[in-house]
């Protein structure tokens, strides 16, 4: 036979092999075995020919001895899936041979044997009895386990897994179960020495198993016991080596061995306990005594034999670690396993483990210094089971309460009020716990229903707020308070428990009552401004009115209709406090805050979305009622602006709020209109905001769409937007009549001519267009589209009744330009009609280059913001007629610019020249964004940059102006649609800024004046942009900056300078390296003149300190306090320190440096002074 | 090295006197929550530079959150408060060594004179050493003076004196906390340095 030759062979090759080569070795003779005939003879030769290294028994021949029987081992791995390839015999006969070479060779043949054992013992014909053989023979390793490799030591772990395994498949387990015991001792014997983490997580896996499964003798147990508890607390040291199992593997693994099973109960928990009650244990250790103790108590069966028996010894123990603990973990942990051991307690026992507890509790209860920690054991226990809190709550009840009444120490007092709120907000979560509602009776006796209903408030609550809450009471008070308003917070939201439909504890009138104490300190008082206390400040406390707050965010989602009354109570205190106009506080400012408390109140997170946008229509419409009613009592407008404020603030966080919830699809102007009609009250005038929405009608409406949040707040917009304009016939027009005309006009709530009152009332008019801006730029391009948004921005929603022009209403001074321009800047282009669209634009400009002025400072604002809006959102879309067209728009302002830079000046008044050009920039502004018309096109743009700094009279502040054209501005960012390219910025700095860098300088063609005003206008530009757009000029940009610090006017003029220089070192500072001689010098005589002329603007007598930014000057406010020019030298220098110069590069200027920054030490603004001194420092600090 | 006093009486840091006010915190606080901030804000085309348009807002704060209020008492606590005991890992400010009404301005500060670097303005801060017999109380002197000579301007002379009654030495420690050559002499001192440099690396 050919066969036997060949296994010798393979054997020799497997031994000289390495790596890879070894698996097919034994593949082949796995094959081999598999293909012959005559299996008994086969076999024979396989297992034969290891036998010429088996005969050397010497030390030299111990690795090849190794990898022989390795390749039988790693053939019977290969084997062993099919695995009926030997009969029981031939299996019988292996293990008896590899068995006996755990006492023969200890050195070479325990890991092959052991690899080879674990694939017999799944073989099919394998017999369980087997088992036992190789367990004991594995045990004759004796002391030698321990100096086998621990590779080799998991090896035998797992075989020993492996037949633990098949014993309890074995069809004879009792059998096994019963003769465990003899093993077992033997296996411990073995192994009790382990260290390895790997190791131990198999050995912890073994014990477990064995007292899982088996039936260990009571001593055994008692052994086991020992065998794993004397790892116990364990850790892992920090090993040369280490392996992927952690110090938390173990503590589970060791823990899972303790909670394995119940028969151990009497040696854990108090081997456990005795542990914990050992002085200097650490944190980490407690924690897993007791997380060790909570898995028994969790996992044991048969509570009775196991649990209860050390019931009162573990009260005994952990009760210490709450009642003196200090540490927040272990509280914890100790708290659990409280909970757990109560969960596993019931009937006399539960009965008499309370009882126990509570002995203790009742007198920490009533000691001032114990109270905190027995509330929280008492609520521990109680939470745990219906039956405990059933049993225990009605005493505990009845004694906090006692003792609330029989006590003085306010501390005392505090603790007791705050264990009632933990108790109430214990029922409140119980009773919506289904898990617990489970085990409840029909009666509700279980969560003592009439515990807690009214009884409980005026029993308790009532009389002690009412104690606490008096004028005179000492400021400690509030603590006490503030724990009581989160009782009565839960108060409301109590419910009944059991099997019967949920219904309220508390009657309506004292939820309400409830509901009154807890407005008063956060919602009545702050408006009303009576002191909360005579003793105290002004305001109400800033704990209690947080606490008052919090309440409430609890208390209106279990009490729904307590909104209702807070907008009730709000607008009463309001119109009470302002009847009396003897307002010690300022009024306003506490609508604005309440106001924007109401709104968090509603958005706490708690209320479902629909519940959440009812109540967000009716704050909505309460301070429309507000602001109806300050307006028929003619209010100031600053009180009219905080209700358009907090209505804005509302909207917004409705419509932020909608994009989450509202998934409806767009609503068409059908829908929109259809909707208005519900929210619309027939008998009540449009213009009327009292009884502006039947907020009811969306409960119940079936609409197209579930929350028409955006119907509604088109609805609001539209609503106070009529309420504020009105159409009028004739209109007064800078003192002319247009008989002709109808046009929209300010409403007759806003007239009156003090410049005071119309400034206010222009603030009034931009909140209310910022309002409308926040509304309509959340709609998309076709809801936009379907409400024709275009044209209603100029006729501000009047069309129904009258033909208007689109066109912005000339009607008072166009004070009403900020309405329109709040429609207009958040719409989609899409959503402009050119023929809207154009002739806006047309009569947009023709009104901004008329001389004289026909609008306000104000409204022009808006126009220009407009204007730019327009010219950037004129969509041609490459139509050639609109290009055309749009080109066209360019004409009037272009010609407008020649009259006006042209020799004849049409105008002196450079005031009103500058003004224009101003308007202007922002037209260019809105096309710069989006160079569609193309550079060459662009002959406004190219007029004002090539001819603009040579204008005699006005070419310095133009070019002061030009950042306008590059700014970021609002209306053009992305959340108002504009229409942006994106390299728009590059390609205008290539057209518009490097063509004109040499023309900085003067030389022949270039006389001072250009060459000045060109680099004023360079870095007015350059601020705004990035500085990859112009880093590879920077060179030339820093001479042109170096050159003007002689040149700039300090003010807005230096300011752009240092914002560029200080990007430039921000960015790239080797660029500035050569030139830190003169960046220095410049910089230095800069700050002297910047301090110099903000000290002479303050010394100036007809300007004092407060008026020096007055109006009436057209010197702008920055050209005469240069705060920012100091500020940025001072960071300048600063960061002068921080941008890896070598130290020798600038320790030759802190001399220079040093009396200058001690100067700017005094700087008149701190945030300037705390600047110069970080300079001051970091210079010194140079070493 | 023993202490001198091993069990001061420590100060809550949330309790030194503090710029902030509470009640503007407060409020802010919630309107940013609200994003009212965004809300309240003046729209930005009537603001600089798209517009010069005054604001008559309620909101006295300027813009850009730069207002011009002369170096106060407050600001000298804020200079030397952060300053570190050397003994203990403390603070002047948690261990009362300084106190805000023991610090004397004259003239007494006002926005208009401030900012005049020619006007000579005297700052006097007293003292109280945590004990009687404060040996250190020489060295928390020194560590004061040194801060404000350099963070104050050319124009602000600084005097440090013992709070009357608070040391048992208090002459002699005012003695040599006023003359300047010993204080010249003492900065020269390695030692005394180090000590110093310590107890000022905490301040910011």
């Amino acid at each position: 036979m050919a066969a036997g030759p060949r296994f010798d062979e393979l054997a020799l090759k497997y031994v000289l092999a390495d790596g890879d080569e070894k698996d097919l070795i034994s593949e082949q003779a796995a094959q081999a075995i598999e293909e012959s005939t005559n299996k008994r003879v086969t076999v024979g030769q396989w297992a034969a020919s290891v036998h010429r290294w088996l005969q050397s028994s010497g030390e030299d021949d111990l690795i090849s001895r190794a990898k022989a029987l390795d390749f039988l081992a790693s053939t019977l791995q290969i084997l062993s899936r099919r695995d009926d390839t030997f009969n029981a015999d031939q299996v019988k006969l292996l293990v008896t041979f590899f068995c006996s070479l755990f006492e023969n060779d200890h050195k070479a043949g325990v890991t092959a044997s052991t690899k080879a054992l674990r694939h017999l013992i799944v073989t099919k014909h394998f017999q369980p009895t087997l088992g036992g053989e190789i367990i004991q023979s594995v045990c004759k390793l004796g002391d030698d386990f321990k100096l086998q490799a621990p590779t080799t030591r998991l090896e035998i772990y797992h075989l020993f897994r492996g037949l633990l395994e098949i014993f309890t498949e074995a069809y004879d387990l009792e059998y096994w179960q019963s003769n465990t015991n003899g093993f077992i001792l033997d296996l411990i014997d073995l192994c009790r020495n382990e260290r390895d983490p790997e190791n131990l997580m198999m050995w912890f896996a073994i014990l477990n198993a064995i007292l899982q499964d088996f039936n260990p003798s009571v001593d055994i147990t008692s052994e086991i016991f020992k065998t794993f508890s004397a790892y116990f607390p364990i850790s892992l040291r920090s090993s040369a080596t280490p392996s992927s199992v952690t110090t938390d593997n173990l503590k589970v693994a060791l823990r899972s061995c303790f909670s394995a099973h119940h028969r151990i109960a009497s040696l854990a928990i108090p081997f456990l306990i005795d542990k914990l009650d050992k002085v200097d244990q650490t944190v980490a250790v407690k924690v897993d005594i007791l997380l060790t103790l909570d898995a028994c108590l969790v996992k044991y069966d048969h509570p009775k034999q196991s649990v209860v028996p050390h019931a009162d010894q573990i009260w005994g123990s952990l009760k210490y670690e709450v009642r003196n603990g200090e540490i927040q973990d272990i509280i914890k942990a100790t708290l659990k396993v409280l909970c757990s051991l109560t969960k596993r307690l019931d009937g006399e026992n539960l009965q008499s483990f309370l009882d126990n507890a509570w002995r203790d509790l009742k007198e920490d209860i009533a000691d001032s210094k114990y109270t905190a920690q027995a509330g929280r054991l008492l609520v521990a226990i109680v939470g745990a089971t219906p039956e405990s809190f059933a049993l225990l709550m009605p005493r505990a009840l009845e004694h906090i309460k006692k003792t609330i009444k029989h006590n003085t120490s306010i501390i005392h007092k505090r603790h007791l009020i705050a264990l009632m709120s933990s108790v109430v907000k214990l029922r409140l979560h119980l009773a919506s716990d289904s898990d617990f509602n489970k085990h409840q009776s029909d009666d509700g006796i279980l969560l003592s229903d009439d515990l807690f209903g009214d009884s409980l408030f005026h029993d308790l609550y009532s009389p002690f707020w009412e104690e606490h809450s008096v004028s005179s009471s000492p400021i400690e008070y509030i603590g006490v308070l503030r724990e009581a308003m989160q009782g009565l917070g839960g108060l409301v939201g109590q419910v009944s428990s059991g099997k019967e439909p949920v219904k309220r504890l508390c009657s309506d009138s004292t939820c309400e009552t409830i509901i009154g104490l807890l407005a008063k300190p956060v919602i009545i008082c702050p408006l009303k401004g009576p002191k909360y206390f005579d003793s105290v400040e002004e305001r109400v406390p800033q704990d209690l009115f947080d606490a008052g707050e919090e309440a409430l965010r609890n208390a209106v989602p279990l009490y729904p209709p307590s909104f209702r009354y807070l907008l009730l109570q709000f607008l009463s205190s309001i119109k009470d406090t302002y009847g009396f106009q003897t307002q010690p506080h300022d009024l306003s400012l506490q609508i604005r805050n309440v106001s924007a408390t109401l709104c968090t109140i509603i958005h706490s997170g708690m209320l479902e979305p629909d519940a959440c946008w009812v109540n967000e229509a009716a704050l909505i419409n309460t301070l429309l009622q507000g602001l109806q009613w300050m307006l028929s009592e003619r209010a100031d407008p600053k009180f009219l602006i905080v209700f358009i404020d907090a209505i804005h603030a509302t909207l917004k966080r409705a419509l932020k709020q909608g994009s989450i919830w509202d998934t409806s699809p767009k609503l068409t102007k059908e829908q929109f209109h259809n909707l208005a009609r519900i929210f619309e009250t027939d008998d009540v005038p449009q213009v009327d905001l009292d009884r502006p929405g039947k907020i009811e009608a969306l409960e119940v409406e079936e609409t197209g769409s579930k929350r028409p949040r955006r119907a509604y707040c088109l609805f609001v917009v539209q609503q106070l937007y009529r309420r504020f304009t009105t159409v009028s016939n004739p209109v007064i027009f800078s003192g002319a009549s247009f008989d002709e005309l109808t046009a929209v006009a300010l409403s007759g709530d806003l007239d009156g001519t003090s410049p005071d009152l119309m400034a206010k009332q222009d603030i009034l008019l931009n909140q209310l267009g910022q309002l409308a801006a926040s509304v309509f730029r959340e709609f998309s391009e076709e809801e936009q589209r379907a409400l024709d948004l275009d044209s209603e921005a100029f006729t501000l929603f009047h069309t129904q009744k009258h033909e208007l022009p689109w066109s912005l209403s000339p009607a008072n001074d166009f004070r009403t330009a900020p309405l329109s321009l709040g429609i207009i800047q958040g719409l989609w282009p899409g959503a402009l009609r050119p023929e809207v669209h154009l002739a806006a634009l047309n009569d947009l400009i023709a009104v901004l280059i008329t001389i004289p002025m026909p609008c306000s400072e104000a409204a022009r604002a808006a126009m220009d913001a407009l204007l730019c809006v327009l010219s950037n959102k004129l969509d041609v879309k490459n139509n050639s007629v609109l290009i055309e067209q749009r080109i066209k728009t360019q004409q009037p302002l272009i010609m407008k610019i020649q009259a006006l830079m042209g020799p004849h000046q049409v105008t002196g008044n450079t005031d009103l020249k500058l003004r224009i050009f101003r308007s202007v920039l922002h037209y260019l502004a809105g096309d710069v964004a989006r160079p569609l018309t193309g550079s060459d096109q662009n002959l406004l743009l190219n007029l004002i940059i090539e001819n603009g700094a040579m204008d005699i009279m006005t070419g310095r502040q133009l070019a002061q102006n030009l950042g306008l054209l590059v700014m970021s501005r609002e209306c053009l960012s992305d959340i108002n649609h504009p229409i942006r390219k994106k390299l728009a910025l590059g390609w205008f700095y290539q057209r518009n800024v490097v063509p004109y860098l040499h023309r900085c300088f003067p030389s022949p063609g270039v006389d001072e004046r250009e060459a000045v005003n060109r680099a004023v206008g360079i870095f007015s530009i350059l601020r705004h942009l990035d500085y990859h757009i112009y880093a590879s000029e920077v060179a030339r940009v820093v001479r042109i900056g170096i050159r003007s610090f002689d040149t700039f006017k300090v003010g807005v003029e230096t300011e752009s300078l240092l914002a560029v220089l200080l990007h430039i070192l921000e960015k790239d500072p080797s660029e500035l390296r050569g030139h830190l001689a003169a960046l220095i010098l410049g910089l230095v005589t800069i700050y002297g003149m910047a301090r110099n002329v903000a000290d002479a603007a303050r010394f100036d007598p007809n300007a004092d300190g407060q008026t020096y930014r007055s109006k009436a000057s057209r010197i702008s406010a920055r050209d005469r306090d240069p705060i920012a020019t100091r500020m940025y030298t001072l960071e300048f220098f600063q960061k002068l320190t921080e941008s890896g110069y070598e130290n020798h590069l600038l320790l030759p200027h802190r001399r220079g440096l040093r009396r200058p920054l001690a100067t700017a030490c005094g700087d008149s603004v701190r945030e300037i002074r705390r600047t110069a001194l970080k300079a001051r420092q970091a210079w010194e600090g140079l070493d | 090295m023993d202490k001198d006093n091993a069990n001061p009486t420590i100060l809550n840091v949330s309790e030194l006197p503090t710029r902030l006010n509470k009640k503007k915190a407060a409020a802010t606080g919630k309107v940013a929550e609200l994003e009212v901030d965004i809300v309240l804000r003046r729209p930005e085309y009537l603001s600089a530079p798209f517009c010069d348009l005054p604001w008559a807002s309620d909101d006295t704060d300027s813009d850009d959150g730069f207002t011009i209020e002369p170096i106060d008492e407050q600001e000298i606590y804020d200079l030397i408060s952060t300053i570190s005991d050397p003994e203990h890992p403390l603070s002047l400010g948690q261990l009362a060594v300084v106190n805000l009404p023991d610090i004397y301005i004259t003239p007494s500060p006002s926005a208009a004179a401030a900012a005049d670097p020619n006007t000579l303005t005297q700052v006097l801060v007293k003292i109280t050493p945590t004990i009687t017999h404060c040996s250190l109380a020489t060295v928390i002197g020194l560590g004061i003076r040194v801060r404000l000579e350099q963070a104050l301007p050319p124009n602000y002379r600084v005097d440090v004196m013992i709070k009357e009654g608070t040391h048992s030495q208090d002459d002699q420690v005012n003695k040599q906390l006023a003359d300047k050559e010993r204080v010249a002499a003492a900065l020269e001192n390695a030692t005394l340095k180090g000590v110093l440099d310590k107890m000022l690396e905490t301040c910011t």
